[in-house]
């Protein structure tokens, strides 16, 4: 083509490249905007995702009220700081006192930091207690400063085979009626007490009896 | 009725991957207009059967991000039509390492979805990633100042674009697990053997990965300033010790002073991108071979002279966009890995971009990193295709669990 021709041509093209350039932009950022408002839809429908269960609260301090459940992301820290995964504002509970993992498949990991100690089913952790150190798994106790929490998996995740007994006997499952109305919300604990304000579609399975598997 | 999710998000997805095939059989139909050259019209079909191949099957096949993928066969593509335009050889390799890039990024995206003993893949990857580093130093070439290549007969690679990627997995590892010295140890190593082979740019782009992660993982202020204070003394330091930097600093300060000699090559980027103005002398004018290295360092001002500052604007937006992809990605990953590998992957995609095209308009020192995707370079390709690779990876992780939550919460939210 000659040279000239060539040119007008590619002067008149440089318009229509700079659209379709900003045309590329446009549609990508509509998209990123699109994918980022379907994201919060989803999530407002699944308000535990990320979490694997819930620690309930059987002790506290005056800042942890009895019965109160704390949500329990896959990993994260629990700590006595706002800023921490799992916010445990009670005392002997530093600011970041362990790491927590989940397994599939296993359960949950713990790992107290330097200088702090916790217990899982009454079993003493350090930092040194490395990878011997017991699970926790449904219905496992958490001891963490003055703060005594058992953890509650939600159904359908893989648990193991051979899940532990539980030192404490869980309460019965409450009847249908309880489940469909509950009057005041309320739901006997494992020390006999009603804790206000428990979810009312919480199942409290009946424990495992020897080599029982869920 | 309102469209599905699904629904919107083909119908987006044609939209742009129209856009772009449109864009490249346009351009290419031009190019080969003007010599009649029969490979240039082989091009206009080729490659936007490529990017459709790329964007609309490939997610079918492997889970893929669908915009991520079309941003980055776009400015793969726009890379091999500069090259075209100017040298069609280049082209032609810059199209063969697309494809041994393609095959990597779908290597990252399966190892991150599938590995799950990191905590070995680390522990191996630290010698090997070191002793790769220290490769040029035994047998490598000097490169305009650089001594950071290997010729293995006629292939040359550059070892420092991979170890990238180990250290991204290496730091995102042991902070995630916030072991302290073993990634310490493993970057102060890499930012060593970088200073050693005088690949300072690279050298700065580690040290700013590394610290922005450490951020991520601790968020404590008080440390990364300090690594910050200490970035910015070893910065004076290098500056006085090393008379190439000085000279760098000076070129930058005042090209014009040396205009046909040091100042060269900038100046003419810088006249090229004038010259450019708001729309480009148009695609296959102009002369962007006076730009010494115009294919690695000075592809932005090639782009600026033919395409314009609008477009030139528009390929900065595309590099936000995948940054913006990859940090929302990081944010929403389930582990601190994750999260932290992708977070780095975008860091590193982004502080890369800012570095060069930094340096070509004179914002800061020019530096010897490349445009990632752009520019010219097996090595440089690759390893972006391995980071983009990383980020989808973890995307299609995220969705995955998404969909787990979504399954759990059809128990009613019950105890188990």
């Amino acid at each position: 083509m000659p040279g000239e021709i060539y040119s007008v041509l590619s002067t008149g093209m440089r318009y229509w490249f700079a659209l379709l350039g900003v045309l590329i932009v446009w549609r990508s950022f509509h998209w990123l905007r699109r994918d980022r408002k379907e994201t919060h839809r989803r999530l407002k429908r699944l308000p535990d995702a990320g979490n694997i269960g819930v620690f309930r609260v059987l002790a506290g301090g005056p800042q942890l009220a009895e019965g109160e459940e704390l949500p329990v992301p896959r990993e994260g820290v629990l700590g006595s700081v706002r800023t921490c995964d799992i916010a445990l504002p009670v005392s002997e509970v530093r600011k970041r006192h362990l790491d927590f993992f989940y397994v599939d498949g296993q359960g949950l990991h713990v790992q107290p930091r330097r200088g702090c100690a916790c217990s899982v089913d009454g079993v003493e952790l350090t930092h040194r207690s490395g990878r011997q150190s017991p699970l926790l798994t449904h219905g496992s106790i958490l001891q963490a400063g003055d703060a005594l929490l058992r953890l509650y998996l939600f159904e359908g995740l893989e648990v193991p085979r051979s899940a532990r007994l539980m030192s404490v006997e869980l309460p019965d499952p409450p009847s249908a009626g309880e489940l469909a109305a509950p009057q005041n919300g309320n739901v006997q604990t494992p020390n006999g007490n009603a804790a206000p304000g428990s979810l009312p579609y919480w199942a409290y399975p009946v424990p495992p009896q020897g080599g029982e598997q869920r | 009725m309102k469209a599905s999710t699904a629904d919107q998000t083909r119908r987006a997805g044609r939209a742009l991957c129209s856009a772009v095939m449109l864009f490249f059989s346009t351009a290419f139909l031009l190019l080969a207009l003007k010599d009649y050259a029969w490979q240039g019209f082989a091009l206009a079909v080729a490659v936007p059967a490529m990017i459709w191949l790329g964007v609309s099957l490939l997610p079918h096949l492997f889970p893929a991000d669908r915009l991520l993928l079309s941003l980055a066969n776009f400015l793969c593509a726009l890379g091999i039509l500069l090259l075209y335009d100017t040298n069609p050889d280049l082209a032609y390799h810059q199209a063969m390492y697309y494809g041994v890039g393609l095959v990597a990024m779908l290597a990252c995206i399966y190892a991150v979805r599938l590995l799950r003993q990191w905590r070995m893949a680390a522990a191996l990857l630290i010698p090997f990633s070191l002793a790769l580093l220290a490769l040029p130093l035994l047998f490598g070439s000097e490169i305009n100042g650089a001594k950071n290549w290997i010729y293995i007969g006629s292939v040359s690679f550059q070892p420092s674009e991979f170890v990238k990627l180990s250290l991204i997995v290496i730091v995102s590892r042991y902070m995630s697990r916030r072991r302290f010295f073993p990634w310490f140890i493993f970057a102060v190593g890499c930012l060593g053997l970088l200073m050693l082979q005088k690949d300072l740019g690279t050298a700065l782009l580690y040290y700013a990965v590394t610290l922005l992660l450490y951020f991520a993982s601790s968020g404590n202020w008080l440390l990364t300033l300090l690594g910050l204070s200490g970035g910015a003394g070893a910065a004076v330091l290098g500056y006085r010790m090393f008379a190439h930097v000085k000279k760098r600093v000076a070129i930058w300060l005042n090209p014009w002073a040396d205009y046909d000699r040091a100042g060269y090559q900038i100046v003419q980027g810088l006249m090229a991108i004038a010259s450019g103005g708001l729309f480009g002398v148009g695609l296959g004018l102009g002369s962007p071979t006076t730009i010494p290295i115009y294919h690695t360092d000075f592809i932005f001002a090639v782009i600026c002279e033919q395409f314009g500052w609008i477009f030139g604007l528009c390929v900065l937006a595309m590099y936000v966009a995948i940054v913006w992809r990859g940090a929302t990605t990081a944010m929403a990953a389930r582990t601190g890995f994750h999260g932290l590998m992708c977070m780095g992957a975008t860091l590193m995609l982004g502080l890369q971009t800012f570095v060069i095209i930094g340096g070509v308009l004179k914002l800061i020192p020019l530096t010897g990193v490349t445009m990632p995707f752009v520019s010219y370079g097996g090595s440089s390709l690759v390893s972006s295709m391995c980071l983009i690779g990383l980020i989808q990876g973890v995307a299609s992780l995220n969705e995955e669990h998404l969909q787990e939550d979504a399954r759990l919460a059809e128990y009613g939210g019950e105890i188990g």
